[in-house]
Formats: structure tokens, C-alpha cells, sequence
């Protein structure tokens, strides 16, 4: 289960995000892919994902951004 | 959350297009007004990215310094370097929440787009249809001609498909930054991750191209125009602020031909 949503941000990495058109649409530093990818990794699917998705829901025009770690 | 993204995101935008097609009583002209109007709309959301895009292209020597003095506080690294976005009049771009809700919006235009293409029964477009003036009456039939074409059949003749792909593959190369070969000699070798991210973009200004081939020869040529019309706009848009970019050779070898003659 974890090995799959890692392979799926991998995959929106490689071929779906913007930034590989050069577009770089995230206010936040890690990227919010990036910051998925660690929170993942470090506290399981389940409350990885819903760290990621709270990222998500944080990277609006109304946040400032900046240095955000996992 | 099916009713939700009725209510909220497909039902409105279904209404604007029947709303055009009852106005034109022609299906392509609708679908290409349609395409443009939610083209315009989107351009607050896309264009600080844009900018910025061309921003950082130009501020990439400063930004590299700055990456060279910080590289131990990443806090400090991201601190200065919005600060220089800023000093230089770029705005942050929308964020990923924006990108994403305006994903799922084409999701809903593209489904509005072949609904009416496909041949829905007209009776659940009418029920979605908030004003009676432009429900359909009983036994209509959508006029689906427009030009040669059948809206709800793929073009016979490939020619949407043709300039689908065409269109795509050089919105695709516009969007490579443009290197003068003599700054490319110069430059000193890229890192790693630079080079991967370069060949992934190169690699799908091809993809994209045959995903469009594959795509006309099964879709109803009417999304077909839309993807079009879509495309067109992008190309559009990224002229306005970047340019030509890797186009920028090709442009050139045109002008020179022109002169040498």
C-alpha cells in the first residue's frame, strides 16, 4: 500500500506536474509532491496522506509559503 | 459527492454551453466560444505562474548565488529567495490548491464538451437546464454538422487531428527555455537533477503530441476542436510571456532563409 502511493506521486512527478513544462505552481519549498512523498515515508499512508492533503489545502493564494518541512 | 459536483461544477458549465448553442443553434461554433471564454477565465490563475516562469529565467544567475551562500539553512534559502521574486515585482504563483480546482473544472467542460457531442438523451441535459427558454423541446435533434464534419463521430479526413498534434508539438517546444549556443558552451556542466528534468520535459513534447494522434482517431471530433481551440490558446499564452523559446532557432533559420533570397 505505501510502495503504490509512492510509485503514484513518482508517477504524477515524472509525467503529470506542471513543473516539468517549467510551470513551478507551488508556494511552498519542499514542493507539496515532495513534502507527500516524505510524509509518507516517515509516518505511514493513512496519516501521511492526510498531511499532504492539509499541504494541499494550505498551498492557496491566501497562505504566504515558504521553507516547510515534514 | 456526486450531486455536490452537479451542483457546483458540472451543472453551470453545461449551462453556459447549451445556453451558446441555443443562441447559435450550431454545435461547433458554441463549442469554440465556449473553449475561448473558459480560456479567458482561467488567465487570472495562470498568469503570475507565467510570469514567473519567465522570471525565474532571468533570474536564474542571482538565484544560483543565492543557493551557493545558503546551501546549510534551507529557511533562510527560501526567505531570500522570495524576497529577490519580490524585490523584482513577481508575485507568488496561485498555489497547488488553485491548480488543482481548475483541473477538475476542465474535467467538468471536457464532460459538458462530450455530452453533447455523444448524444446524451436531451432529457437529462434538460433537467440540468436552469431556464426553460433554453430547455430543448420534445422530439429536437442537436445539429451536430459543422464544416465537413460530424461532431459526434472522429474526423474521417484527420485534419482537426492533424493540427491538434502539430499545434501540441510546437506549444510543447515554445514552452523549452531557448539557450544561445554560445551561452550553451559556456555554461558549465548542469547537475544531475537539472539534466533529469530537462530530458523528462524533452521526452514529453513528444508524448503529448502522440497521445493527441491517439485521441482524434477515437474521440468525437467535437472535443476534438475543443482540444484544439484549448491548445491554441495555450500557445497563445505562452507567447505573450515567454516568447518563442525553443522555438526561437527555428524562427530565426526562417527569417535568414528570407533574407538570403
Amino acid at each position: 500500500m505505501k510502495k503504490l502511493a509512492l510509485t503514484l506521486i513518482k508517477f504524477y512527478q515524472r509525467h503529470l506536474s506542471l513543473i516539468n513544462i517549467g510551470i513551478d505552481i507551488c508556494k511552498y519549498e519542499p514542493s507539496c509532491s515532495v513534502y507527500t512523498y516524505q510524509a509518507i515515508e516517515k509516518y505511514g499512508v493513512t496519516k501521511g496522506c492526510i498531511k499532504g492533503l492539509w499541504r494541499i489545502i494550505r498551498c492557496n493564494p491566501f497562505s504566504k509559503g515558504g521553507y516547510d518541512p515534514v | 459527492m456526486g450531486t455536490l459536483w452537479n451542483l457546483i461544477i458540472y451543472n453551470p458549465i453545461l449551462n453556459i454551453l447549451v445556453s451558446l448553442y441555443q443562441l447559435t443553434s450550431n454545435l461547433g461554433i458554441s463549442i469554440i466560444v465556449f473553449t475561448v471564454l473558459v480560456r479567458v477565465a482561467m488567465i487570472p490563475v495562470m498568469a503570475p505562474a507565467m510570469k514567473m516562469r519567465k522570471k525565474q529565467q532571468e533570474l536564474k544567475p542571482k538565484l544560483d548565488k543565492i543557493k551557493e551562500k545558503y546551501k546549510d539553512d534551507k529557511m533562510k534559502l527560501a526567505e531570500k529567495q522570495m524576497d529577490l521574486m519580490k524585490q523584482n515585482g513577481v508575485n507568488p504563483s496561485a498555489g497547488c490548491l488553485t491548480s488543482i480546482i481548475m483541473i477538475v473544472v476542465m474535467i467538468a467542460v471536457y464532460r459538458a464538451v462530450s455530452s453533447l457531442t455523444n448524444g446524451i438523451a436531451l432529457e437529462e441535459i434538460n433537467n440540468r437546464i436552469y431556464l426553460d427558454t433554453f430547455k430543448f423541446t420534445d422530439n429536437y435533434s442537436i445539429n451536430k454538422n459543422f464544416l465537413y464534419l460530424d461532431l459526434s463521430k472522429p474526423d474521417p479526413y484527420y485534419v482537426v487531428t492533424g493540427i491538434a498534434v502539430i499545434v501540441q508539438f510546437l506549444t510543447g517546444m515554445m514552452m523549452l527555455p531557448y539557450v544561445e549556443e554560445e551561452e550553451k558552451k559556456a555554461e558549465k556542466t548542469p547537475s544531475e537533477m537539472d539534466d533529469m528534468a530537462a530530458s523528462i520535459q524533452k521526452q514529453n513534447i513528444f508524448m503529448t503530441p502522440i497521445m493527441f494522434l491517439i485521441f482524434g482517431m477515437t474521440l468525437p471530433s467535437g472535443v476534438m476542436i475543443y482540444i484544439v481551440v484549448s491548445t491554441l490558446a495555450q500557445l497563445a499564452q505562452s507567447y505573450h510571456y515567454t516568447g518563442w523559446g525553443g522555438l526561437t532557432p527555428w524562427i530565426k533559420r526562417l527569417k535568414f532563409g528570407n533574407v538570403k533570397s
